[in-house]
């Protein structure tokens, strides 16, 4: 195997699963984020040499994105409206530390899901920062780059987003 | 001071609030934010929810994606199996490798610096060898032999007899003839 193959497997080991969380979150529906995870994957493969493969992150993030907004302008073309979200799209998963009183999981449960849904609500532009920004932990600088819009714009539209999402959740903020 | 409604709060402050719930306010922020939300209960009340919502953001867990992607992957590109294949991540693989490299590498150089060269591996003869050997030296002590015999008769014959035996011989005779005429 080339010293390419083997670093290449590495980046794709590392960046899968943020590839994959971000297309989930923007697409919602699982089937086109496998597509999309993908293709943003081969095209690292594909154009190897364009980017510095110790800066990947930035880099594959925008491929990824700019394939979802292909999808997303392609299924507004075809039906005109966005695609709901699938129930299941975003599996939850364990974690190592977490509570096992079923009371409490349950609860943590709900609202892992009620802040998926308060994400989905987000338009689409302040959805995509804010996962960048707080579920991809890239900085406002880097997000700016992979969106291709001014940092002070990603600033505003990141508090947009966080003051959208607190009105959303206040009940479930003020039970907790 | 009394409470602002959180409708009109300044928009600043609310950002300083939500940059401190969020763990990115500097050190001199999180000290306005203390003393704001210390006068005003609103302003509690909101940092508490971003911090609430904060924290529950970042323990979403991370999707994991399906491995039917990294066998396509490999369908393509070729290689081995994507997840689990290397588990190691590229910054610390790289410096390990970088590093046995230079051990090596080092390690190399010190030992042909240092060390004293290997000795040669003793030879090992046959002892048909070694009777052959044996044959060779018995021929050369019995020349060496036979050239010392030679010489020590060359030097008795050819030096010592007419240098040292044949005056000694003369000063005898002489030294008889001169005592028979005196008797």
């Amino acid at each position: 195997m080339s010293a390419r193959q083997i670093i290449y497997h590495e980046l794709v080991q590392r960046h899968q699963d943020a590839v994959f969380g971000y297309a989930c979150r923007m697409l919602r529906n699982r089937a086109d984020a496998e597509d999309v995870t993908q293709e943003a994957l081969l095209q690292m493969w594909r154009r190897w040499g364009s980017f510095n493969p110790l800066k990947t992150r930035p880099w594959i993030m925008r491929v990824t994105h700019n394939l979802c907004v292909d999808v997303i302008r392609r299924r507004d073309r075809a039906s005109g409206r966005e695609v709901p979200a699938e129930p299941a799209v975003l599996e939850a998963v364990p974690d190592a530390g977490e509570s096992r009183d079923p009371a409490r999981m349950a609860d943590q449960s709900m609202l892992r899901e009620r802040i998926e849904a308060a994400i989905q609500t987000l338009p689409p532009t302040l959805r995509s920062v804010f996962v960048l920004r707080e579920l991809q932990d890239l900085k406002c600088a880097q997000i700016a780059d992979v969106l291709g819009m001014p940092e002070s714009t990603v600033k505003v539209y990141l508090f947009r987003a966080r003051n959208h999402l607190q009105v959303e959740l206040r009940d479930d903020a003020c039970r907790a | 001071m009394h409470a602002v409604p959180e409708g009109q709060l300044p928009e600043d402050t609310v950002a300083r609030i939500m940059a401190a719930a969020y763990g990115e306010a500097s050190p001199a922020d999180r000290l306005r934010v203390w003393r704001a939300t210390r006068r005003d209960p609103a302003l509690r009340r909101l940092l508490r929810e971003h911090r609430l919502i904060a924290k529950a953001v970042h323990d979403l867990p991370a999707p994991r994606a399906p491995g039917g992607i990294a066998d396509r992957i490999r369908t393509e590109v070729g290689g081995p199996g994507v997840r689990g294949a290397h588990t190691l991540p590229l910054p610390r693989r790289g410096l390990l490798w970088g590093g046995t490299a230079m051990a090596a590498t080092c390690a190399i150089l010190l030992a042909t610096r240092t060390l004293p060269p290997a000795p040669e591996p003793a030879p090992e003869y046959s002892r048909a060898e070694i009777e052959e050997a044996r044959r060779q030296i018995e021929a050369a002590f019995a020349m060496v032999t036979r050239g010392m015999g030679k010489a020590g008769t060359a030097v008795h014959h050819e030096i010592l007899a007419p240098t040292v035996a044949r005056p000694l011989r003369d000063g005898t005779t002489i030294l008889h003839d001169l005592f028979g005429k005196e008797q």
